[in-house]
C-alpha cells in the first residue's frame, strides 16, 4: 500500500515524505560524479572528467550539456600551444546547489 | 559505509599530482644533481661558501618546479586532461612543504648548537621524515610515508660514509647521503610510475577532442 502510494507521488512529481530534498539535476549519479570532480578543484579538462568519472565520451558530453543549461558549469572551449583544451567550472551557482545537495544528503544519512 | 562524493574527488584530484610520476622522477634528479654539487664541493678545493649552496637550493626548488610544469603541459596534460587546483589547496601545498623546511631548519640549527655529530645527522633525517611525511598526509601520498622512512634509514650509511675521511665528513655533514639516496630512490620509482602511466593513457589525437 506504502509503496503505491510512493508510486503514486512519484508519478505527480511529489517527494516521498522519507526523502531527502534532493537537487534532481545533480542526484544523478554520473553528473554527481561530474559536479564533485569539478568542486574539488578550480577548473578542469573534459579530459581530466574523463579520466576522473570514468564516462564515456559520449555520455560525459551529455551530461556536461544538462548541468550547462542548468546554469550549474561553465565551458570554455580553447588551445595551449596545440594542445586542445574544454576547460569547465563549476559556476557558483552549481557550488551553491552542490552545497545544498550534500548538505541534505549528509543530514538524511545521519538520521 | 557511505563516502562523501566530495572527499573522494578530494582525494582524487590530490592523487592526480603524482599519477604520472614526473613529480618524483624531477625532483629525484634534482636531489642527485644537488647531491653532486655537494660531493664537487666537498671533495674539491677550494670549497664554495654557503651562499652557493642557498643558491643552490633555491635553484633546484624553483627549477624542479618549473620543469615540473613544462613536462606536465608535454605529457600529462594531452593524455588525462589539465586540472587548475584549488587556491586553498596551492596553499595548504605550500604552506606544507614551507612548515617542513622550517622544521628541518630549526632541527638543524638546534643540534648544530649542541655540538654532536649524530644529533646533526639524526635531526637532517628527521628534518626530511617530517618534509615527507607532512606532503605525503596533506596531499594524500602514500609514497611520501614510504620516502620518510628511507629518510630514516640513511642515518647509518651517512655514519659510515663519514668514516671514510675529512671530504666525506664534509659531504655527510651537509646532508649529501640524504639527497643522494632520496633522489636515486624518487627518480627510481617516479620513472617506473610514468612509464606505467605512458602505457595506460596513449596521447589523444585532434581528432579525439571533444
Amino acid at each position: 500500500m506504502t509503496r503505491d502510494a510512493d508510486a503514486a507521488r512519484s508519478e505527480q512529481g511529489e517527494r516521498a515524505p522519507w526523502a531527502p530534498p534532493v537537487d534532481p539535476v545533480i542526484h544523478a549519479p554520473a553528473r554527481l560524479a561530474i559536479v564533485a570532480a569539478l568542486a574539488a578543484v578550480d577548473e578542469a579538462d573534459f579530459r581530466y572528467l574523463l579520466y576522473a568519472t570514468g564516462l564515456t565520451k559520449g555520455n560525459l558530453s551529455a551530461h556536461l550539456r544538462k548541468l550547462e543549461e542548468a546554469g550549474y558549469v561553465h565551458i570554455t572551449k580553447t588551445f595551449r600551444g596545440r594542445i586542445p583544451l574544454t576547460l569547465c567550472r563549476l559556476t557558483s551557482k552549481g557550488r551553491q546547489a552542490f552545497q545544498r545537495y550534500r548538505e541534505a544528503m549528509l543530514a538524511y544519512l545521519q538520521r | 559505509m557511505t563516502t562523501d562524493p566530495l572527499r573522494a574527488a578530494r582525494r582524487q584530484a590530490q592523487r592526480y599530482w603524482f599519477a604520472d610520476g614526473l613529480a618524483e622522477l624531477v625532483l629525484g634528479l634534482g636531489f642527485c644533481l644537488y647531491a653532486g654539487f655537494l660531493a664537487w664541493n666537498a671533495y674539491t678545493a677550494p670549497r664554495m661558501g654557503p651562499w652557493l649552496q642557498v643558491l643552490a637550493v633555491f635553484a633546484l626548488v624553483f627549477g624542479t618546479n618549473w620543469a615540473v610544469q613544462r613536462l606536465k603541459w608535454r605529457i600529462t596534460y594531452p593524455r588525462t586532461g589539465y586540472v587548475r587546483y584549488a587556491r586553498t589547496r596551492q596553499r595548504a601545498r605550500w604552506a606544507g612543504a614551507a612548515l617542513g623546511v622550517v622544521a628541518l631548519v630549526l632541527a638543524i640549527a638546534w643540534w648544530a648548537l649542541q655540538r654532536s655529530a649524530w644529533g646533526y645527522w639524526l635531526a637532517l633525517s628527521a628534518g626530511m621524515a617530517v618534509l615527507y611525511l607532512g606532503l605525503g598526509l596533506a596531499q594524500n601520498w602514500p609514497r611520501g610515508l614510504a620516502y620518510a622512512a628511507l629518510a630514516v634509514l640513511t642515518l647509518p650509511l651517512a655514519h659510515w660514509w663519514a668514516r671514510q675521511g675529512a671530504a666525506a665528513r664534509a659531504f655527510v655533514d651537509q646532508g649529501g647521503p640524504w639527497f643522494l639516496v632520496l633522489g636515486l630512490a624518487q627518480a627510481t620509482v617516479g620513472g617506473f610510475v610514468l612509464r606505467a602511466y605512458l602505457r595506460r593513457h596513449p596521447q589523444w589525437t585532434l581528432e579525439d577532442a571533444p
